[in-house]
């Protein structure tokens, strides 16, 4: 009944597309309301209630103390919005952002949209990507997907070999390091950095722009500083194509007429430092896998010197032959329907373990497990009483590179008792973690999805039928053929229900439970 | 582990390169990943990529742990060893349980056993299919949910899609709710308006949503409020819910409210009968004198009704405004 369509949401840090790839008919972009494909990511707050997009940019000009534009910076963050009295976590603020964006693909549609691929910085870590899945649920998507922006860019290209995409976008610059084989695209690695994007180099340019042309420099949250912004883009983006440009000052900022000319070589010695820490990524990339080729997609890939820049250090760039300018949307849009003919295989990017009792990692995923990917390992509790259990990022000493995720806590556990951790990563970029106490053959879980309970709760109780329906398997060896049959019936009864209800789907364990028990009882005597 | 199990499972023999691991790696996803078999495949995927991350440490070209030397080469020294104790156990350990299932398959089960067991599938049969049957239940209300998040939704088309999901019959309480405030902040269109009338036929709450389809009376156009006004007709609500349309611009409107208008009950008080009387139509003219016949006018409407009599154009008009002249003694 929910919608049939799943849609690629390029959740930009100043715009986002929208793409749905309908079988049979390809890739599409789907409008907004008012017509265009690309919708800014904006959220107003205002005294009548929260606007986003199109409506939110409007208020930009006005009331810039209101409008949020780059809350999926701070996702996974501490960062809040003031307003008035109230303050808005960054998955509070996109939660109306991305009503908005299912309400336009619903309206093209015509058909509700309760499922969709987000693309998201390749730097995204899990507490990240959880507030955002989090928030696209709150605002009425029932399947969510998580993956990288480059890697969805990947999917669009089609290439055989190995392959560098670099996505430099208005925010974040990404890179993935892709082989593709026939179809099958595997990812080997996912780099990103959120310090460097075309809204930095925009900054640099409006600030060089004051300077010379004699303005007050001002503070950030004044209107004339998002209109500052909003020129510096227009010069940078006409440099892409002139020598020089001659910059009126707009009437809101000055009261005498006043010009400045901005010479490309200019513009290029401003960035130039940023670019330089671009091409050490790159370069570092490069040595390590040796691609066959170079591929840039996102707005700020069309800076000049970049493209010179790699083509006299690293390698002629190649430009995409089909949706060179919204590769991520297209790449997540396809994302939504993998087959035999197309398939991406994404890679956990940094290891992911738990603390022991002397502070090192005990990695339970490792760096590049194809997802999805899970583990379970079994610890022995160390000391009486409550346990920590501390989930990390990275290989090294927690002190040093790994950092900390979560940390649950279990209590009640004696000395010597046995503990087990689950980890799974999801093919939706999701963390799931479990942890149970073997004691007494009562088994209590702690479970967590960045500390989300009802995302985690349905693929672990998938697992959970999973494990019963085996057991049964293993005792219905001994039995009749149609007892048999009727038992693999009852499974499949309880197998219908993944993805429904989580409450439907205990009742069915506590039932097949009861079963396996009496059942139990007759076979082993 | 063996290195040879490894391989195994990803179909290849002991002494493949990194290249053709990777190859047989995707080879293998591409029929088992998740996305492509779907959960049934799961359990093999994960297999596959254990295989492979474990294959990737051992031989891939930029891995820590070891380059292939010598004495790890498969078939030479331990490797070979291992395996074959491995392969030995293997075989001991399904040879033993091929007996055990050989002879629980022989070994006729006793018939109360047999009753016992099938007792116990049929129980957990029938609970499952109360499950099953709940999980309906559980889709209606994750629907109901869906359409209601729509309704509160700014855009006009997507509120339309969601009016549309709403089925006619079976319209519960919260949607209701959310439909009528829907309808408190916006005017219905005249695309959605005869859908919503019929959602509410049936709801105990169609004279709450009467009140506020009443309220956006004026801002209808004429077909719109005649098609309220004959689903009020035909839901039998009281004349209050009626009277608003008298003041309806449209001469129709009033006429069609004026017609089904109770006999027993007065029309309407001074102002509003006034504004009635100095209309020119037949059609509202007509029903409005049957009604006023039967009542006690008041002395000022005389003139009027005298200046019909003799003046206006329809004879049934006419006819209707002496006999009250007459009846009533207004001249």
């Amino acid at each position: 009944m929910s919608g049939e369509y799943t849609i690629g949401i390029d959740l930009g840090t100043r715009y986002a597309q929208l793409a749905v790839d309908i079988p049979g008919r390809g890739v599409e972009f789907i409008p907004n309301r008012r017509g265009n494909t690309r919708t800014p990511s904006m959220v107003a707050v205002t005294k009548e209630g929260i606007a986003a997009g199109e409506d939110a940019a409007r208020l930009a000009i006005t009331r810039p103390d209101s409008v949020w534009w780059d809350m999926k910076r701070h996702l996974g963050t501490d960062w809040v919005a003031r307003v008035g009295l109230r303050t808005y976590t960054p998955e509070e603020l996109l939660l109306p952002l991305l009503s908005v964006l299912r309400e336009d693909a619903e309206a093209y549609l015509h058909t509700f949209v309760s499922s969709c691929v987000l693309a998201v910085p390749a730097h995204f870590s899990f507490p990240e990507r959880g507030a955002l899945a989090r928030a696209a649920r709150l605002s009425g998507f029932d399947r969510i997907r998580i993956v990288n922006e480059p890697t969805a860019a990947a999917l669009v290209t089609g290439i055989n070999g190995r392959f560098l995409i670099i996505d430099f976008g208005a925010g974040t610059l990404d890179m993935s390091l892709v082989e593709g084989d026939g179809g099958v695209f595997q990812v080997v690695e996912s780099q990103g950095r959120r310090d460097i994007g075309g809204l930095d180099i925009d900054r640099l340019l409006a600030e060089w722009l004051c300077r010379n042309a004699g303005i007050p420099l001002s503070r950030p949250g004044d209107p004339r500083a998002s209109l500052m912004m909003k020129e510096a883009e227009s010069v940078k983006i006409e440099l892409s194509s002139a020598n020089s440009v001659v910059w009126r000052a707009p009437a809101g900022l000055v009261p005498d007429e006043r010009t400045v000319v901005i010479t490309r070589a200019e513009f290029e010695s401003l960035i130039y430092p940023f670019m330089e820490e671009i091409l050490k990524m790159v370069e570092k990339m490069w040595r390590k896998y040796s691609p066959q080729r170079l591929l840039t997609v996102g707005g700020s890939s069309r800076i000049p010197l970049l493209r010179s820049l790699f083509s006299s250090r690293v390698r002629e760039p190649d430009r995409l032959k089909t949706y060179p300018e919204d590769a991520v949307a297209a790449g997540s849009a396809m994302y939504a329907y993998q087959g035999k003919e197309r398939l991406l295989i994404d890679v956990l990017s940094r290891s992911l373990g738990i603390m022991n009792a002397d502070g090192g990692v005990v990695p339970l995923l490792r760096k590049g497990s194809p997802l999805p990917a899970e583990s379970r390992r079994t610890f022995t509790a160390c000391g009486s009483g409550a346990i920590e259990v501390t989930i990390v990022q990275g290989e090294r000493r927690v002190r040093s590179i790994g950092r900390v995720l979560q940390t649950l806590t279990i209590d009640g556990v004696f000395d010597g008792d046995r503990v087990e951790v689950f980890f799974r990563v999801d093919g939706g970029g999701l963390l799931h973690v479990e942890v149970r106490r073997d004691k007494n053959t009562k088994r209590k879980t702690i479970s967590l999805d960045t500390d989300d309970e009802s995302l985690d709760s349905v693929p672990d109780l998938a697992a959970e039928i999973r494990i019963r329906e085996d057991r049964l398997a293993k005792l219905s060896l001994s039995f009749p053929a149609d007892f048999q049959s009727r038992l693999c019936g009852v499974t499949r009864d309880a197998r219908v229900l993944r993805g429904e209800d989580p409450s439907l789907q205990r009742q069915a364990i506590e039932i097949l439970d009861r079963m396996i028990a009496e059942l139990e009882r007759v076979v082993f005597p | 582990m063996t290195r040879d199990a490894e391989f195994r499972v990803l179909g290849l023999s002991p002494d493949a390169s990194w290249e053709d691991v990777k190859r047989a790696f995707r080879r293998m996803a591409r029929l088992y990943h998740p996305d492509v078999a779907g959960p049934s495949g799961a359990r093999r995927f994960s297999e596959i990529t254990e295989a492979y991350m474990t294959l990737k440490e051992l031989i891939s070209p930029g891995a820590a742990g070891a380059p292939r030397s010598a004495a790890d080469e498969p078939g030479s020294g331990t490797g070979r060893r291992e395996s074959i104790f491995a392969r030995f156990w293997r075989k001991l350990f399904s040879r033993e349980r091929r007996k055990y299932e050989n002879f629980c398959r022989d070994d006729v089960m006793p018939p109360a056993r047999m009753r016992f067991i099938g007792e116990v599938i049929s129980r957990a049969e029938s609970e499952m299919y109360g499950i099953l049957s709940k999980r309906e239940e559980f889709t209606a209300k994750s629907r109901t949910d869906a359409i209601i998040r729509r309704l509160k939704s700014k855009h006009p088309a997507v509120v339309l899609l969601a009016l549309r999901q709403i089925s006619i019959y079976s319209v519960k309480d919260d949607t209701a709710l959310a439909l009528i405030d829907h309808f408190k902040r916006n005017v219905p269109s005249s695309e959605v308006l005869e859908r919503v009338l019929e959602v509410f036929t049936n709801s105990p709450r169609r004279e709450e949503f009467a009140r506020v389809v009443l309220g956006h009376l004026q801002r209808l156009s004429e077909a719109d409020a005649l098609t309220v006004l004959n689903r009020f007709k035909r839901w039998k609500l009281p004349p209050v819910y009626i009277q608003p349309f008298l003041s309806s611009k449209s001469s129709s409107v009033v006429a069609s409210a004026l017609a089904s208008w109770p006999a027993d009950c007065g029309v309407c008080g001074g102002t509003e009968l006034a504004g009635l009387l100095r209309n020119d139509e037949e059609t509202v003219l007509v029903p409005l004198l049957r009604l006023l016949r039967k009542e006690k006018l008041p002395q000022w409407t005389g003139g009027r009704l005298e200046k019909l009599m003799r003046e206006h154009p329809s004879p049934a008009v006419r006819v209707w405004a002496s006999a009250i002249v007459r009846d009533q003694n207004l001249s």
